[in-house]
């Protein structure tokens, strides 16, 4: 079925003819009228590619009319009436078989692709297992994105992210950090890797497009460096002087070339008379080469007389007169130019006080400006070569860099105007009093009392006698002067660990179980997120992982007091006395950590408990037949 | 000393210079008189001891320098009052006093600044050489001290003992004193005190900036509740963060959030006392030293802060808030009108629903079950198939 199916057809009420090609994927259309004047019936061509074709209906065979009916999966609909019932089937079995042939072909393509990736994860992870599945599914998502979603798209969205095992693998290849944790939790703690991901999906995203840039053009001439070893005098052929090595490969020739069309020319003009590599080594040291990398020239600069004939040519490689030629056809912009503006300048101002404004002066001081200059707006061009910017566009922005921008007048900032209600204005305050009588509740004296017991102890009598009378006892001021010093040494020491990160101070025993307790802590830290991501995410397809997240976090518990115990169970044996300090100071270390597994396993386990109930309950009202089936899943 | 303070490493010259320039400094204490924190039946430290050990302490910083300042402010539960300077000399400060603008940072001080800036003690001696309370023994303090003590003493007395019932009541139940205290009123009044004795914001250059660096205010707090107050302590403590003045907080009684935040944030002393009775050492240890001292001290405060905030709606501190993007207000629950009470701002009902889900733990009905045993298998190997993560999302 290569050659095209065409059959006469009517669509509402017109008559034209319906075509099925096969080798464009189309099911086309067209008013008869099309063939005599094209342009003007065009619009009632209808197009529709075979992959986008859902059903077809065609009308029974009792009906006096033959039609077929098109869905596509758009859920538009078109509907065609054939002369007869044979050319109607003819139609649609050729429909069928086509719309099925699409459908395969679009799989098997987006199967094989799929397949590549799954092996790469398969290798790398090792899950052959779940091969079988991954392809249908991935199928499904590539045929149903290459209809719908833009390219740069792809791949973006977070179902995709958490599946993409090798972009996965390259991350944690980039982030050693990453990678720690990810041994930690996953490998070792067994949390499901699609947990570990779910909550790092803006990371994965962000790798996912920092793979896609590529590097870009660099100035490839001062990445070469040349190498210079002397060599003794005596054996030197032509003079004792130093020789240089230079290692090129070809992709650095290749981009010296597209960089400065000079050296082309050169080579173009000079290779056959010369040797490859005596031309490079000629070009390294003549003139010419220092020229381009924008060094000052110098008298004593050795002469060579062939690469000095490229050395008045300016970077297209062009001699003047020839750029002369080439200036005719090119358009300047009169703003622009500078020579034939120059009549019109001022000589004392405008452009003159800029060196780099005048059309021709010294050469050698500006050339390090203009090399590079030149340089950045050639590996520019090269790159908007690639991207292929609209010549539209590139007046556009030529005229934006004309504008002068601070002559516009100030453009108005435009603000989001907030209306703000004092919260005594809006009915919440109502609300607040109740709370502040309930706490005030708790508190039970009564405003006469305080007050009279305030009165009382007003200060009375003459002021030297109140000075004097009140002095705090020798015991009150030792007390307050600990608490102060206390605070003082406090504050000292966090700021010194502040400065010094570093824990030089602690002994290396310490070191190991410190360093294994923020390990530990880590991994708890880990755990403690997932769960609480799960548990607050109300998604009943997630309620298993939960359970198994919570059954996770109340061992990292039990890893982390183990790692307690140990350490002071080991200070018990050393050093009896400073056992109480010591549980006190390590407490502060983990106390909170266990505090918050111990908030997260408590909320869990309630919830548990209640939701449970609920359950047992829904089940006893409900009765009857599932009641059997239903308690036997629990 | 240098082997507590661990200013061992500090140039000794450098602060030498400092001090030899005699920089006069000003103290301003802000005393809460809140009954609810005094009249309790056994208070830590009674109001007679805690005034006597602020006498003594403020003694100290008047004779730290000759040209030292000194202001003393009391918050009272619905007002705030000048003790010192008096009202009379300070008659500017009424219209202030009144303790219900507590919303502002200090912009009415530079307004009233026309009031007079007659807080020179020599400038009208004969005014207190009448007052009844000096008599033989006052004759030999220090005229300066004196004049202090006593307007202090006086001022207090006057306050307290015109306070009746009425005014420290609640208004929904008048046998309950209110748990409160005027603090933000009194930080906002010691702003705007501090802005006007030292030239304002206007000044950028020369003594003017030297003399506001060497402003500060010492809170002697005893109240534990100024939830209600967020807000505005909230903006005094960044009016006082800008124009560098160290609020010193030296706290009696329960800890209070937003006080640590305030000498956190502007470089003050933040003491929660163990033991109050030794209030004078407290003083004359932790609060003496100006702010251009300490740069060079390590400041006997708390490295621990509790940085939590109270939300807009009910006043309640919170752990957990929600915090409109808009207009950045915190509320305890996510509203219930779908809307910002502040800014009316209406949020997008599926990022609410977000807040609002409840934890799923067990899966509703029969057929899901068998689904989720389904799921429980494929994560229970090593790695989960990409199919029912695709399914899921």
């Amino acid at each position: 079925m290569q050659a095209p199916f065409t059959v006469p057809a009517q669509h509402s009420g017109k008559k034209g003819i319906a075509t099925v090609s096969s080798i464009k994927q189309v099911f086309e259309w067209r008013p008869a009228a099309a063939r005599d004047d094209s342009v003007e019936a065009s619009g009632d061509t209808i197009v529709i590619q075979l992959g986008e074709l859902s059903s077809l209906q065609a009308s029974p065979a009792t009906h006096p009319k033959a039609r077929l009916k098109i869905k596509t999966k758009a859920d538009a609909q078109y509907v065609f009436q054939l002369p007869n019932r044979a050319n109607l089937d003819a139609l649609k079995t050729v429909l069928s078989s086509a719309i099925s042939a699409a459908q395969q072909s679009a799989s098997t393509t987006a199967a094989a692709a799929a397949a590549d990736s799954a092996a790469v994860a398969a290798g790398s992870v090792g899950t052959p297992a779940k091969n079988g599945k991954s392809p249908t599914k991935a199928a499904g998502d590539a045929s149903k994105s290459s209809s719908s979603a833009l390219p740069q798209n792809k791949g973006m969205s977070d179902a995709e992210l958490l599946v993409d095992r090798e972009l996965q693998q390259s991350l944690l290849k980039s982030n050693s950090e990453l990678q720690q944790q990810f041994l930690d939790a996953v490998v070792k703690q067994s949390l499901p890797a699609e947990e570990f991901w779910r909550t790092r999906i803006p990371l994965l995203r962000m790798h996912s497009l920092v793979r896609t840039q590529n590097r870009g053009l660099y100035n490839v001439l001062a990445s070469i460096k040349p190498v210079s070893t002397t060599q003794a005098n005596s054996t030197g052929t032509e003079t004792g002087q130093a020789q240089v090595k230079v290692s090129l490969s070809p992709d650095k020739i290749k981009d010296i070339f597209r960089q400065y069309p000079v050296v082309n020319r050169a080579y173009q003009e000079n290779v056959p008379p010369l040797k490859e590599t005596e031309f490079w080594s000629r070009f390294f040291l003549s003139r010419l080469c220092r020229k381009l990398r924008g060094e000052r020239l110098s008298v004593n600069d050795p002469v060579d007389a062939v690469m000095d004939k490229y050395l008045n040519l300016d970077q297209d490689g062009l001699t003047a007169e020839e750029r002369e030629r080439e200036n005719e056809n090119t358009k300047v912009m009169r703003f622009v130019d500078i020579e034939a503006n120059e009549e019109d300048d001022s000589q004392k101002a405008g452009n003159q006080p800029d060196i780099t404004m005048r059309p021709s002066t010294q050469k050698d001081a500006l050339s390090i400006i203009r090399t590079f200059n030149e340089l950045s707006q050639r590996i520019v061009d090269i790159v908007q070569n690639e991207a292929e910017q609209p010549e539209e566009e590139t007046e556009k922005l030529k005229e934006k860099e004309l504008q002068l921008q601070d002559l516009e007048p100030e453009a108005a900032a435009t603000r989001v105007e907030l209306h703000l209600h004092r919260s005594s204005d809006s009915g919440i305050a109502k609300s607040g009093d109740d709370s502040s009588d309930l706490r005030a509740d708790q508190n039970n004296h009564s405003a006469s009392e305080l007050l009279r017991n305030m009165k009382n102890s007003l200060p009375k009598g003459p002021i030297n006698d109140l000075l004097t009378s009140t002095i705090p006892s020798s015991s009150m001021i030792t007390h307050a002067q600990t608490q102060v010093f206390k605070l003082i040494v406090d504050r000292r020491h966090t700021e010194q660990e502040k400065n010094t990160t570093a824990d030089a101070e602690t002994p290396a025993a310490d070191a190991a179980v410190i360093r294994e307790m923020k390990l530990s802590h880590a991994t708890a830290v880990e755990f403690l997120h997932h769960f609480w991501a799960a548990f607050l995410s109300g998604d009943p397809a997630r309620a298993a992982s939960v359970a198994q997240l919570a059954a996770s976090v109340e061992k990292s518990k039990v890893r982390l007091q183990a790692i307690v115990d140990r350490h002071i169970e080991s200070v018990a044996n050393k050093d009896p006395a400073a056992l109480e300090q010591e549980k006190e100071r390590v407490n502060r270390y983990v106390g909170i950590t266990l505090k918050a597994i111990d908030s997260a396993c408590k909320t869990y386990k309630d919830l548990l408990a209640k939701q449970q109930q609920q359950l047992q309950q829904q089940l006893q009202l409900n009765g009857g037949g599932d009641h059997g089936s239903s308690t036997a899943e629990t | 000393m240098n082997a507590v303070d661990g200013s061992a490493h500090v140039p000794q010259e450098s602060y030498a210079e400092e001090l030899e320039e005699e920089l006069p400094s000003l103290l301003v204490i802000v005393l809460d008189v809140s009954p609810a924190g005094w009249g309790t039946e056994s208070p830590p430290i009674s109001l007679k001891e805690a005034v006597a050990s602020l006498l003594v302490f403020a003694n100290s910083h008047l004779a730290l320098n000759h040209s030292n300042e000194i202001a003393v402010l009391a918050a009272h539960s619905s007002t705030v009052r000048f003790l010192y300077p008096p009202r009379q000399t300070t008659s500017s400060t009424d219209e202030s006093a009144d303790g219900n603008s507590t919303n502002n940072n200090g912009s009415q001080g530079a307004k009233g600044r026309v009031g007079g800036l007659t807080t020179e003690e020599g400038a009208d001696p004969s005014l207190r050489e009448g007052s009844p309370s000096s008599g033989a023994a006052g004759a030999s303090m220090y005229r300066q001290f004196r004049v202090v003590n006593e307007a202090v003493v006086e001022q207090l007395d006057a306050l307290l003992s015109k306070t009746s019932v009425a005014d420290i009541a609640q208004p929904s139940n008048p046998d309950v004193a209110v748990e409160t205290s005027m603090v933000s009123g009194a930080l906002s009044i010691a702003l705007s005190y501090i802005n006007r004795q030292t030239g304002g914001g206007e000044a950028t250059s020369g003594e003017d900036v030297t003399a506001a660096k060497r402003a500060r205010i010492l809170l002697v707090s005893v109240c534990s509740d100024l939830a209600a107050q967020y807000v505005p302590i909230m903006n005094c403590i960044f009016a006082a963060q800008k124009m560098k003045v160290p609020i010193d907080i030296c706290k009696i009684g329960k800890d209070t959030v937003f006080l640590q935040q305030a000498a956190d944030t502007t470089g003050g002393v933040y003491i929660h006392l163990d033991h109050p009775k030794g209030l004078t050492q407290y003083l004359m240890t932790a609060f003496l030293p100006d702010r251009l001292l300490r740069t060079h001290l390590v400041l006997p405060t708390q490295s621990s802060i509790d940085f939590r905030a109270a939300c807009f709606c009910h006043k309640r501190v919170v752990d957990i808030g929600y915090v409109c993007n808009i207009c950045l207000s915190i509320f305890c629950q996510p509203p219930a009108d779908r809307s910002c009470a502040i800014c009316s701002t209406v949020f997008d009902p599926l990022e609410l629903s977000d807040l609002t889900k409840q934890p799923v733990l067990i899966r509703p009905n029969g057929q899901k079950k068998k689904a989720k045993k389904k799921a429980k298998r494929d994560e229970g190997s090593a790695t989960p198939a990409p199919a029912p993560a695709a399914a899921a999302s």
